[in-house]
């Protein structure tokens, strides 16, 4: 009776320890899963061109309190609109690549579509294709005040007037004559349709599928709170750990008794 | 207060003493052509020519028509390409169908500043591009500038092989 008595103590501990166990493990099963799903694929966000990728669902970039854009400045030719939202600029609804700061306008000659933005004119197909991009005009590093044209010729402000031709290897100073017969640039409204176009793509085109990847496995997707989730789970996968590797001891214990019994 | 000051270029970043512009393109052009610069001419990067400048930068060129200036059997280049985030503006003569110079002209990138000494540029000297579009001389890196030595060896092969599709390239012939 004795020896039963000192051999139940261990078993019912065990048995306790299993059951422990287990519920540690399943309410750590899902953390554990989002935490591996999430970094396999961190693992590998550059094969997957996941800094590349960015996220135009609404409801997630509202989420993120991603806000549409405040600054929109457009110019017009008589079939294409240059379009600066923020720093990104758009002939019509494409995105031109890079960053940008100021538009000055934009003008139409030849099926080339010219736009003054920065301290460079950009020379455009109507598809948007960049053909050149014509820096330091005529020797200016002002930022360019207004483009217009003068029959098939160019005409730039920045603290004076400058004419070319779409050579754009010489430049002159616009007589007082010409100066009041050129054809500018002014700013205009963008139709609603295209307005709301360009502010959904200015918003789809900031968060990135790598950040919510680790904002989801950082659990900062749900804030402060997500944070705590995710300390929670380790704490509760390093118990994971203790309880396996405490079972385990007790087991091999129990086998190395029952051995030396027998 | 001259220490002061002293003290306080010292605590700048390094690399923010490195960024920015070292020479004008304008400048390096007439430096090239000692003053008396020929015309630019232009290359329209379209059809076979988008294709294999797409293989050698690896994305599709930044415009479709690029600038120029040649003379006898000389051509100079001003390209552009980026390092990791910014654009690094590269200045490139090309003489008899091989470098005669590399120079960087504009480093806007935080890393990698160092490919702009001579001691690296100079690698770049008389080398030539072979059939496949890659250069016939290895080129040794800078540890942790490895993004900018990338940008400067596929410009370089740019250069060539733009040189290759201009009047100039058969001068040296």
């Amino acid at each position: 009776m004795t020896r039963h008595k000192k051999n139940s103590k261990p078993i019912i501990k065990l048995r306790s320890l299993y059951l422990w166990h287990r519920y540690i493990g399943i309410s750590a099963a899902l953390f554990l899963l989002v935490l591996a799903v999430t970094g396999l694929f961190l693992n590998h966000t550059t094969d997957l061109r996941m800094d590349r990728n960015f996220i135009s669902n609404e409801q997630l970039l509202n989420w993120y309190d991603i806000e549409p854009p405040q600054r929109t400045l457009s110019y017009a030719t008589p079939q294409h609109h240059a379009t600066l939202v923020e720093d990104k600029l758009y002939l019509n609804e494409q995105s031109i690549p890079g960053h940008f700061e100021s538009l000055a306008g934009v003008i139409e000659l030849e099926d080339i579509i010219i736009i003054a933005v920065d301290k460079q004119l950009l020379l455009l197909t109507p598809n948007g294709e960049v053909i050149e991009r014509i820096n330091n005009v005529n020797g200016q590093r002002a930022l360019l005040g207004a483009i217009g044209k003068i029959s098939n010729n160019i005409v730039i402000q920045t603290d004076d007037f400058f004419i070319t031709d779409l050579d754009f290897s010489v430049w002159k100073k616009a007589s007082k004559q010409e100066i009041l017969n050129i054809e500018w640039s002014y700013p205009t409204r963008l139709s609603r349709k295209l307005r709301q176009q360009l502010k959904h793509d200015y918003r789809s085109n900031i968060l990135t599928l790598e950040r919510v990847m680790l904002d989801l496995h950082s659990g900062r997707i749900m804030g402060n709170i997500g944070v705590y989730l995710m300390d929670a789970a380790a704490v509760i996968l390093i118990l994971l750990a203790l309880s396996g590797c405490f079972i385990w001891l007790q087991q091999l214990r129990k086998r190395r008794h029952k051995k030396t019994t027998t | 207060m001259r220490l002061f000051t002293l003290l306080l270029i010292c605590l700048l970043p390094i690399e923010a003493l490195s960024r920015g512009v070292y020479q004008q393109p304008t400048d390096f052009i007439n430096d090239v052509f000692q003053n008396n610069p020929p015309a630019a001419k232009r290359l329209w990067i379209t059809g076979e020519r988008k294709k294999i400048s797409n293989d050698i930068l690896g994305h599709p060129p930044r415009s479709l028509r690029v600038r120029y200036w040649g003379q006898d059997s000389r051509t100079a280049w001003i390209l552009e390409e980026i390092g990791k985030e910014k654009p690094i503006t590269v200045g490139i003569v090309i003489n008899k169908n091989r470098v005669e110079r590399v120079k960087v002209l504009i480093f806007l990138e935080s890393r990698g500043w160092e490919v702009r000494h001579d001691f690296f540029t100079e690698q770049f000297k008389n080398i030539g591009l072979q059939s496949n579009k890659e250069l016939d001389k290895s080129i040794d890196g800078i540890s942790g500038a490895t993004l900018s030595v990338r940008a400067l060896k596929k410009l370089s092969r740019l250069a060539l092989y733009l040189h290759s599709q201009t009047d100039f390239a058969h001068d040296a012939s």
